[in-house]
């Protein structure tokens, strides 16, 4: 809009015709560029994403104030954080790991692949009561250069759905079954590609004397648009040669059932797993083989799931979402709100409100989706919820009000 | 919100293993359009599994079709679960109880009746009474104060909400030491 006006303003103000005031006016004023929502909207992990490792958007275009929101003081550039010991060794384990698991092999480029540059994510990891537990460095692939068909072929991984999951607990509190549950450590790194992807070597670890070759991976990397999915065939490939049979209409859930009759349930969510059943020796069968196979953390009673709470007595199973319930009202500033009894008015009436004052569209849904991942729990907050979210495209005062 | 962050559904050990489904529809309860909301709501073991509230898809012309397509989106998700517990080891013998609060709808179910008000109703609300016959489904008739699906369709005045939520199985979790 500027081009050809290279003209300083004095000069404009001599030369120029009458019909270019406007213009000039314009110019004097410069109208701020409007942001776009996008460039307004902080990228925020839901809350209960915050026990997983993501496979996407983990790319350098996320600026760097959004991601200080998450990781507050760890290091954002290889540089600073070589300068300290303990990120220092952190990336020497995590090399070290990969080299373990045999991830990739050292190959000359072939002509005409293309390599995938890596970087480093640094995070520290606090453990249930806040206190420091360990230093991670996690090498991570940037997949956001990956195109499809080129690259990778197939990306879809199938996740449990939240249904599911309510009826094996229901259906094991009714059996009296307790509930086990699993975390698959560096769970993507397990996946085996099918396609070949060959990657720079890691800042740091650069080996002097081939300093242009590159690695052809064998297995995932995080970050890698494929690793959901080779995560999953390569789980489900391990379920099925344990005898394991695979449910047609839910593709996370397996079950193995004994000649006796004795059953074994497992589901399946990315890199967290439930179990139940009522055979001991199934049980220990199934973590033995397991822990074999991959890296495991018993994790115990299930006790927390996907931002669940879950509370397995001697008499019956609770579950609910009081954590994050309380992180949704912190974080729409509602903690001082009164509480109410009953979630709408009856006789209330909802409609579009033409003349109402607009309310920002990606505030509103955001609390709309919060309250919609706590229906989770709690079905007699469904129907306000669903509610309001038929507001979503045209929210104004009144629904926000509504909503809260 | 703020004072109920604590609840959460109790899942009663030992308690009925049947799986029972409620049935309801607010008809043209949008201001905008008149379509009608269904929901519905899954029990099992004294507590809820799955539910649902949506608006439907298409504007109905009385009650009975309302609650029509929304037995007929419950009966969907009754052949899903059906399928998922078979695959936990659960055996149902008969075929599932959906609790309806309206008669005329279990009469369509069972019934190809034709008449003037139900005769438009399309195909694939006809799935419902296909299910009848098989016998995977079985619709009853249940009085609204039973009713746990209505409070998936409307606002429901405080007492009956309370008690609504009673009988979905949601109620204080207590203190973990």
């Amino acid at each position: 809009m500027n081009e050809g006006r290279t003209v300083t303003n004095g000069i404009v103000e001599e030369v120029a015709p009458p019909e270019t005031v406007n213009e000039r006016r314009l110019q004097r004023q410069p109208v701020a560029p409007p942001e776009t929502v996008n460039e307004r909207r902080l990228r925020r992990q839901p809350v209960w994403m915050n026990n997983y490792d993501v496979g996407e958007g983990l790319s350098e275009e996320e600026n760097e104030a959004n991601v200080a929101l998450f990781t507050s003081d760890d290091p954002f550039y290889f540089e600073e954080a070589v300068k300290s010991s303990k990120w220092r060794e952190a990336m020497d384990s995590e090399i070290k790991a990969i080299k373990k698991n045999k991830t990739w092999v050292l190959t000359d480029l072939p002509a005409g692949a293309k390599k995938i540059g890596v970087k480093w994510v640094y995070k520290t990891k606090l453990n249930e009561h806040g206190d420091i537990d360990k230093y991670k460095a996690r090498l991570v692939a940037k997949g956001y250069v990956q195109q499809h068909g080129i690259d990778y072929t197939e990306v879809f991984a199938p996740v449990a759905r939240l249904d599911t999951i309510r009826l094996i607990v229901a259906f094991a509190a009714t059996k009296g079954w307790i509930i086990y549950q699993f975390d698959v450590k560096s769970a993507f790194l397990h996946g085996e590609l099918s396609e070949e992807v060959y990657v720079e070597q890691p800042r740091g670890y650069e080996l002097y004397d081939h300093p242009q070759k590159v690695y052809k991976l064998k297995k995932a990397l995080y970050g890698l648009k494929q690793a959901p999915r080779a995560w999953f065939s390569r789980i489900e490939a391990h379920f099925l040669t344990e005898g394991f049979e695979k449910c047609h209409n839910e593709h996370t859930l397996f079950t193995k059932t004994s000649k006796e009759g004795k059953i074994l349930i497992v589901s399946l969510y990315v890199d967290d797993l439930i179990f139940t059943g009522n055979d001991e020796a199934m049980f220990n069968e199934f973590k033995s083989s397991m822990v074999r196979e991959f890296d495991m953390t018993d994790l115990g009673k299930m006790r927390y799931f996907l931002g669940i709470e879950i509370l397995q007595m001697a008499d019956g199973t609770y579950i609910s979402q009081r954590k994050y319930s309380l992180d949704v009202l912190k974080r729409f500033g509602m903690e001082e709100s009164n509480s109410v009894k009953n979630p709408i008015v009856p006789g209330g009436k909802v409609f579009k409100d033409q003349e109402g004052v607009k309310v920002d569209t990606t505030f509103f849904k955001q609390v709309v989706g919060s309250l919609m991942y706590l229906t989770a729990t709690r079905p007699d907050l469904m129907f306000v919820v669903s509610l309001i979210s038929r507001y979503a495209a045209q929210p104004t005062e009144l629904h926000l009000q509504v909503a809260k | 919100m703020k004072g109920t962050t604590n609840f959460g559904i109790f899942y009663k050990k030992g308690g009925s293993d049947e799986l029972i489904a409620f049935t309801d529809s607010d008809y043209a309860g949008d201001l905008e359009d008149r379509k009608s909301t269904s929901g519905y709501v899954f029990m099992l073991s004294s507590g809820a599994v799955s539910w649902s509230s949506k608006k439907q898809p298409v504007v109905t012309l009385s009650t009975i079709e309302a609650e029509f397509v929304a037995a007929a989106s419950c009966a969907c998700q009754v052949v899903w679960m059906r399928r998922i517990l078979e695959k936990l080891g659960h055996s149902h013998g008969n075929s599932t109880t959906i609790f309806c609060d309206n008669s005329s709808t279990i009469k369509l179910s069972k019934n190809p009746v034709m008449h003037g008000r139900s005769k438009h109703i399309d195909v694939r609300f006809h799935f419902l009474r296909d299910l009848t016959k098989e016998g995977t489904v079985e619709l009853i008739y249940c009085g609204t104060q039973d009713q746990a699906a209505d409070v998936m369709t409307k606002p429901l005045k405080l007492e009956s909400f309370l008690k609504m939520r009673e009988l979905l199985g949601v109620r204080e979790v207590p203190a973990v030491n």
